[in-house]
């Protein structure tokens, strides 16, 4: 066991960290966007920051070079992202969805044709996804999906609904879950397909979010005719498919990053700010829980490094990766509200106000976070998945 | 609304408070190590002292063991708030007295028994002359309690016992069991089971201790091998014990000693005022003042519960699901004080009560370990919002 990067990895972090200072435009720090408030705007920076990052190889770091990657080690995969989640940079979910969630997927199912294509094209930072999985009926429960897919002669015939689309209004592709035997048990009859965005027959419908911005979607799929070569990985396989998506979408190993930035962000701001003369840090309530959010963060981190590394070994984390969703999800939240305790009032402004403090990051921390403990699964799922996968205990009925 | 007591009832206050100061051995609340809501520490649970004894007897007389009960068959004939405020007053000053029979059984009869059982058990219970032990759990049946199996057949006029019983709090130095047993295996399981009470002196009864977490013999399992009873021994109707049980339990939950939540909460505080630690006193720490406000908090809400619970009595009402909230509250209270406690008190919280240098007469390192039985006890606390859930939000059974 050795606990420390190499002198090479140390190198590649100082490199990412120039590349990031030079690039990082300053009207992207100014807007200070985060997790489901994109607008048109910060959607034009990110997606121009990320044909960037595509340039140099570093969108898709690890996948192979023929795909458009740089076929880096996972664990410079993990310096890059902890780099970017430290420095804030221009990188939303949607990159996280095309990338490693469904590229992932894609890598390990599609046909050489299909990779070539999907794969280098979200590597180069031309096309992204979205995700077609939830259903009005269909969340937790995800495997009684009705959408329906009907094979005829030169394509497939999909009519449905799905819903808690992000970014469906920006994608190009959607990952579609849907069923193709109607007939065989509820995990045994569906199939993955990628949908072009622009086919005939898709209705993309607005749903605001939290933070009163447009993230989510419903998307309604009306006689939606598509190529037979949609298919992805077998036909009646795509719950298997899915649940390994699934766990990559749970393998995100920048959070503690990114966790790291906002209790830092409050560290900073319990030394300067003051109570009766005093810096609200000399609160020993205060001093306290920033102590054990920091500690938790550290067990994160460590979560994020054996994800990492079990990449780099061609192991594929499961529970593994639950558990660090699971933590950071209840993590960020106990972040947010001990931010909005410490900030008082002062916490409830957004960036618009004068009187705003840390640029209204903990409101919008706070409201986003409950987003996340919920998508990907919620907390309730990942323990499931940590008892049934990870200690082995019988399924609940 | 009102949210003060009558002037008769705070002349019965004071009435009890002089009561206990004369009669109660004067150093007994410190010397008892009787841990709020745990089940491992209760002075009925085990042999008591001559002094002690004299107490009860002392209460008996006085007809406080079962203030409640009509004068005819041995009580007070006051109201439910009265024996609350009793109640209060005593588990502050940890005074013994009430147990199983008083609190569980007796109420029980009183409200589902033959006026010939009533006569026969109610006065002998009021006199404090028998002690009960509740026959409930066994190895196999516990939270699913309506799964025993202890069996009797019918003989005659007799009922005989077989099969074994566990968790008997106070079985050996109790005269009787009040106990659960199946009379018809046929029957699904809620339906098949009467409670019937056994004299502990019967032959086949046999009573071996279990030694608690405290080191203490509160607990034993108890083996019925061809017990006979008298058939009149059965409470109410043959197989309809499983409603006559849910009713004892629910007089069981209410059986919460709120003055002792704030006789030891009390006690901790005044040793974060005393205590001297880096200088100051261990209350500035203002960690450990965050904890004993957030208890002090909670014990108001505990005997805002208890009066409640008090108040539905007096109006002819069983409290059911308040009984649950009731005892789901103030068994994770009493599981948070004694945490509370042992970081007020650090070090000096886990030495035992032969330590002079023991925090609160060692009684802190008894009650962190007795305050897990109270989460188990007279049903786990997943039990309790299992009710809580099924009974007063009308969920759907998981």
């Amino acid at each position: 066991m050795d606990f420390r990067f190499t002198k090479e990895e140390e190198a590649f972090r100082e490199e990412v960290k120039q590349f990031l200072k030079k690039e990082i435009k300053p009207r992207w720090i100014e807007i200070d966007a985060g997790f489901w408030e994109e607008t048109p705007e910060s959607w034009a920076l990110l997606r121009e920051f990320q044909r960037k990052l595509g340039q140099k190889g570093w969108l898709a770091p690890a996948y192979p070079r023929e795909y458009g990657g740089s076929h880096m080690s996972h664990l410079k995969r993990l310096i890059l992202a902890e780099e970017m989640a430290s420095a804030r940079a221009p990188v939303g979910i949607e990159h996280e969805i095309s990338v490693n969630w469904v590229g992932g997927a894609i890598m390990l199912f599609g046909s050489e044709q299909q990779k070539k294509k999907y794969l280098t094209e979200v590597a180069t930072g031309q096309s992204c996804f979205c995700l077609g999985y939830s259903e009005p009926n269909s969340g937790s429960d995800l495997a009684s999906i009705q959408t329906r897919a009907v094979e005829e002669r030169d394509g497939w015939v999909i009519n449905g609904q799905k819903t808690w689309c992000s970014f469906a209004h920006y994608a190009n592709y959607c990952w579609l879950g849907a069923r193709t035997d109607p007939d065989a048990p509820k995990h045994k009859g569906i199939s993955m397909f990628v949908i072009d965005m622009k086919t005939p027959g898709i209705t993309v419908r607005p749903l605001i979010n939290i933070l009163n911005r447009h993230s989510f979607n419903e998307v309604f799929l009306d006689d939606v005719r598509i190529p037979k070569d949609s298919l992805i990985g077998e036909r009646n396989n795509g719950w298997y498919q899915l649940a390994m998506a699934l766990d990559f979408e749970r393998s995100l190993v920048g959070t503690a990053a990114s966790i790291e930035c906002l209790i830092r962000d409050l560290v900073e701001y319990v030394k300067e700010a003051r109570a009766k003369g005093d810096p609200l840090g000399d609160d020993p309530l205060i001093a306290d829980e920033l102590a054990d959010l920091a500690v938790q963060n550290e067990v994160l981190r460590m979560m994020c490094y054996r994800i990492a590394w079990m990449y780099s070994r061609e192991l594929h984390p499961s529970y593994e990766s639950s558990m660090s969703l699971l933590l950071s999800s209840e993590l960020l939240r106990r972040v947010a509200n001990l931010g909005t305790r410490v900030l008082g009032h002062y916490g409830e402004l957004d960036m618009d106000s004068k009187w705003a403090v840390l640029k209204g990051r903990i409101m919008r921390t706070y409201l986003s976070c409950i987003s996340i403990g919920v998508g990907g699964g919620t907390n309730e799922i990942q323990r499931n998945i940590v008892a049934m996968r990870g200690l082995g205990l019988p399924r609940q009925h | 609304m009102d949210f003060r007591f009558s002037e008769q009832e705070e002349a019965f206050r004071s009435e009890v408070e002089d009561f206990i100061k004369r009669e109660l051995p004067a150093s007994w609340a410190d010397e008892s190590v009787q841990w709020p809501g745990g089940y491992g520490t209760t002075p009925e649970f085990e042999e008591m002292s001559p002094p002690l004894e004299r107490f009860r007897r002392r209460l008996a007389e006085k007809g406080w063991l079962t203030i409640s009960w009509p004068r005819e068959y041995g009580g007070a004939g006051r109201s439910h708030i009265e024996q609350a405020i009793f109640y209060e007053r005593m588990s502050y000053h940890r005074a013994p007295g009430p147990g199983v029979a008083t609190l569980i059984s007796g109420p029980t009869i009183l409200r589902f028994g033959s006026e010939e059982m009533k006569k026969e058990w109610l006065p002998r219970i009021a006199r404090g002359e028998v002690r009960f032990w509740l026959a409930y759990s066994e190895p196999n049946a516990g939270s699913d309690l309506s799964s025993m199996q202890a069996r009797a057949s019918e003989d005659g006029n007799h009922l005989v016992i077989n099969g074994q019983k566990t968790w008997s709090s106070g079985a050996h130095v109790s005269d009787y069991a009040w106990m659960a047993v199946r009379t018809d295996p046929s029957a699904p399981p809620h339906k098949g089971i009467s409670l019937v009470i056994v004299d502990n002196r019967s032959p086949g009864i046999t009573i071996r201790p279990l030694t608690n977490i405290c080191g203490r013999h509160s607990f034993n399992e108890v083996f019925f091998d061809n017990v006979r009873v008298p058939k009149e021994n059965v409470v109410g109707e043959m197989n309809r014990g499983w409603r006559y049980l849910m009713v004892a339990l629910d007089f069981e939950r209410l059986v919460v000693p709120i003055g002792g939540f704030r006789r030891t909460f009390e006690e901790l505080v005044q040793w974060a005022r005393e205590k001297r630690h880096n200088g100051g006193s261990s209350g500035s720490d203002p960690l450990l003042r965050d904890r004993l406000a957030e208890m002090a908090i909670e014990i108001d809400v505990a005997y805002m519960l208890f009066w409640q619970t008090a108040s539905m009595l007096d109006r002819g009402l069983v409290p059911n699901i308040e009984a649950s909230l009731l005892k789901l509250f103030s068994a994770e209270l009493s599981h948070k004080l004694a945490s509370a406690g042992m970081a007020v008190t650090g070090p000096y919280g886990q030495l035992e009560p032969a330590s002079k240098q023991a925090a609160l007469h060692g009684r802190l390192c008894a009650g962190y370990l007795d305050s897990i039985s109270a989460l188990v006890g007279a049903g786990t606390s997943e039990i309790q919002r299992t009710i809580i859930a099924l009974r007063g939000l009308g969920l759907p059974w998981a």
